[in-house]
């Protein structure tokens, strides 16, 4: 099967909201849960995507577009990519989901690697104002845990 | 619903009925008032619960906007938490812990778990300068972590480099196998011998074994500690039956008469990766896995080595072999082979590689030899069907010898690239003209040449005896190497040191006035360290000489790399 972007047909993705959106074969393919169904002859009608809302599949599709064009070199890719991950923790958060579901590793590490720089580096304290962790720990607890882990808090 | 409790409870009120049904009245009223605050707040607590796919929806129903306010992260699935935080150092994913309960879990849970030193900051070693007491206090917590880890969670990875007491490390041991760990690789500095414990080999998850002893900088008299691999317990416990890669260093075999059980299908029957470096204990190395692909041994002294592998793609042997060394090979599907710095050997049989792709031939010193001249023969003739070749500079000079003596009794016919390590100096030049001779279709050629080497050996300068000049013995080989000369389109000639001396000018003359289809030449010169290249000037007027030149080709490119 060619997937080249001269022979790459249409289709038609669902979003759990009713918002269907066309994207060209090439570009969709790069979610392996899509590619699987192409694969198997399953991509004919629109295909439902009960997981993933209208707003983030645009999103993902907008990312997938960027990373089939052959033209794009590295460089380009990365300083783009830096620039998409500046998102807020809601549509992060969408975005992982998406990217989770629709089977994207790519996407889903440049996300995971965004949360991850966002965690690393800060204290406890700081990382749940940034993410509003709620402290469900006893003050006592808490010492204990620290004592435990005592090796990663030197 | 509470509201018709109240207008119930007002009339009776107004209708003043009896005490005893205004009590039960209060009863309910509060009953329900109480569920009904209960019911209204749950959805909020329990969020933290409900799986991340329905938080999704709920959210997107419910409050679109108000997204920022809520804790999301805790809310993922535990793969994904687990991926996020892979992409952290162990330390600061253990510090999460502390967040909260969730996170408490995510920790204990956390299925990847990797104290190699460049992730830790510890330093291997650091135990030398106490040999009485050889725990390091700072890396006792490890086996604290395995024990804290969630009883029904897996460990996928487990990675360690660094110093370790023997309990601690029993231990770790003993916990990564409880927690069917995939990937075990253990890297440490030993005071004293270690057995591994027979538990190990009770591991079906295991998919990876990588073990490797280290020496601290100083230990006492002539002591070498090392893991202890007890053959018997392997093969007690039926192997390790889903093992595919296995990787020893430093490791001293025990029981050597069962050594030929350990390295078969029975012991290992999924093996497809193994590496061998340094091990003791194993004189006769006889080894057959059906579905072997990657076979390295290096560093070791072994008197025989028997390779049986049906699929068996990529041979790399290192450092190893005494000179009666008895080797035999079956793989006849052998892709890559590399055979670097091993001694020689008469014994040596191997069948007709179909697939070879990469054959690498290195070695640091040889006795001057009929026999040593013959078993070269003899490696080279197994290899014939290769597509790419590399030789060292040592069998670059025993080739000198066979010219003289008629040359190699065969061909690389199938050869397309090679790539030879010399001095180009009159000892290796009739070396050369052998190799080239034999290698009737090469189209691309790659010199490395080492400015000292070549001029080092004693009493082999053959040109000397023959009365000619280097420039002299090329032209005079032009007739033998018409084939090579009619095929050869690239060549690239890399020179180690300051300056592209002589030897390499005239190899390339002799290229650029026969080579017919010649198309590019490239010459470098790699200095070592970062030295300024004070003779550039002269080595571009030398390029714009050779562009001078005769050229039997048309259209030569004539590069300074």
């Amino acid at each position: 099967m060619s997937l080249s972007p001269s022979t790459s047909k249409m289709l038609s993705l669902k979003s759990s909201d009713g918002k269907v959106l066309e994207v060209e074969e090439h570009v969709a393919v790069l979610c392996e849960t899509i590619k699987s169904l192409v694969e198997d002859g399953c991509a004919d009608s629109p295909i439902p995507l009960a997981n993933v809302d209208g707003a983030t599949l645009g999103n993902v599709m907008e990312w997938c577009k960027k990373h089939a064009d052959q033209k794009a070199s590295a460089d380009d890719l990365e300083d783009w990519d830096a620039e998409f991950v500046e998102r807020d923790q809601g549509e992060l958060y969408h975005l992982i989901m998406a990217a989770n579901y629709l089977n994207i590793k790519g996407l889903l590490d440049l996300i995971c690697q965004k949360v991850a720089d966002m965690i690393k580096g800060k204290h406890p304290e700081k990382i749940r104002e940034i993410f509003n962790i709620e402290n469900d720990f006893t003050p006592e607890q808490q010492e204990q845990i620290r004592k435990d882990n005592s090796w990663a808090f030197e | 619903m509470v509201r018709k409790f109240l207008g119930l409870y007002l009339e009776g009120f107004m209708r003043k009925e009896s005490m005893g049904v205004m009590l039960v009245l209060w009863i309910v009223v509060i009953h329900v008032l109480v569920s009904y605050e209960l019911v209204r707040q749950r959805p909020e607590d329990n969020l933290r619960n409900v799986d991340g796919l329905d938080d999704l929806f709920a959210d997107k129903k419910d409050n679109g906007h108000k997204e920022q306010s809520n804790d999301r992260i805790s809310n993922l699935p535990d793969a994904i938490t687990d991926h996020i935080l892979s992409f952290l150092p162990i330390k600061s994913i253990a510090q999460t812990s502390v967040l909260s309960k969730r996170w408490r879990y995510i920790w204990s849970s956390f299925p990847s778990l990797d104290f190699s030193e460049s992730q830790v900051g510890f330093q291997i070693g650091n135990l030398s300068t106490n040999l009485h007491y050889p725990e390091t206090k700072a890396l006792e917590f490890i086996s604290l972590v395995l024990a804290r880890c969630h009883k029904r969670s897996n460990i996928q990875s487990f990675h360690f480099k660094g110093d370790l007491s023997l309990s601690c490390l029993y231990d770790c041991i003993c916990s990564v196998v409880k927690h069917k760990v995939v990937e075990l690789e253990l890297d440490v500095c030993l005071n004293y011998h270690f057995d591994m414990p027979r538990y190990l080999f009770t591991c079906d998850s295991l998919r990876t074994l990588m073990l490797k002893a280290r020496k601290p900088s100083t230990t006492l008299g002539n002591q070498k500690p090392s893991f202890r691999f007890l053959t018997s317990y392997a093969i007690a416990a039926n192997g390790l039956q889903s093992l595919c890669t296995l990787s020893l260093t430093c490791i001293r075999f025990m029981d050597g008469q069962m050594i030929a059980d350990l390295f078969s299908a029975s012991c290992f029957p999924l093996l497809k990766e193994l590496k061998l470096s340094a091990c003791e204990g194993v004189t006769y190395l006889c080894i057959s896995y059906p579905n072997l692909e990657n076979f390295t041994v290096r560093n070791m002294q072994i008197y025989g080595l028997d390779v049986s592998g049906r699929r068996l793609e990529r041979l790399q042997v290192c450092d190893c072999f005494h000179n009666s060394c008895i080797i035999t090979i079956f793989a006849p599907h052998l892709q890559k082979n590399f055979w670097e710095l091993s001694g020689f050997t008469e014994k040596f049989s191997a069948q007709n590689f179909a697939f070879l792709h990469l054959a690498s031939f290195y070695i640091h010193k040889y006795t001057k030899s009929a026999a040593n001249v013959r078993s070269t023969e003899t490696l080279l003739s197994g290899l014939s069907n290769t597509t790419k070749l590399y030789v060292g500079f040592r069998y670059i000079e025993i080739l000198s010898e066979i010219h003289f003596a008629g040359g190699l009794p065969f061909s690389f016919d199938k050869l397309l690239v090679l790539m030879i390590h010399t001095g180009l100096g009159k000892c290796d030049i009739p070396g050369v003209c052998c190799l080239l001779r034999s290698c009737p279709k090469v189209r691309a050629l790659r010199v490395d040449i080492f400015n000292n080497w070549g001029t080092q050996t004693d009493n082999r300068d053959f040109l000397d005896n023959a009365d000619l000049s280097e420039e002299e013995y090329w032209e005079s080989q032009t007739q033998v190497l018409r084939s090579c000369l009619n095929h050869l389109v690239w060549v690239k000639i890399v020179v180690r040191g300051q300056m592209i001396h002589e030897n390499a000018i005239n190899f390339v003359k002799f290229l650029l006035k026969h080579g017919s289809v010649l198309g590019k030449i490239l010459l470098s010169v790699e200095r070592e360290g970062s030295v300024p290249n004070e003779n550039l000037p002269l080595q571009e007027l030398k390029i714009h000489l050779l562009k001078e030149f005769y050229q039997a080709s048309s259209d030569v490119d004539i590069v300074l790399g």
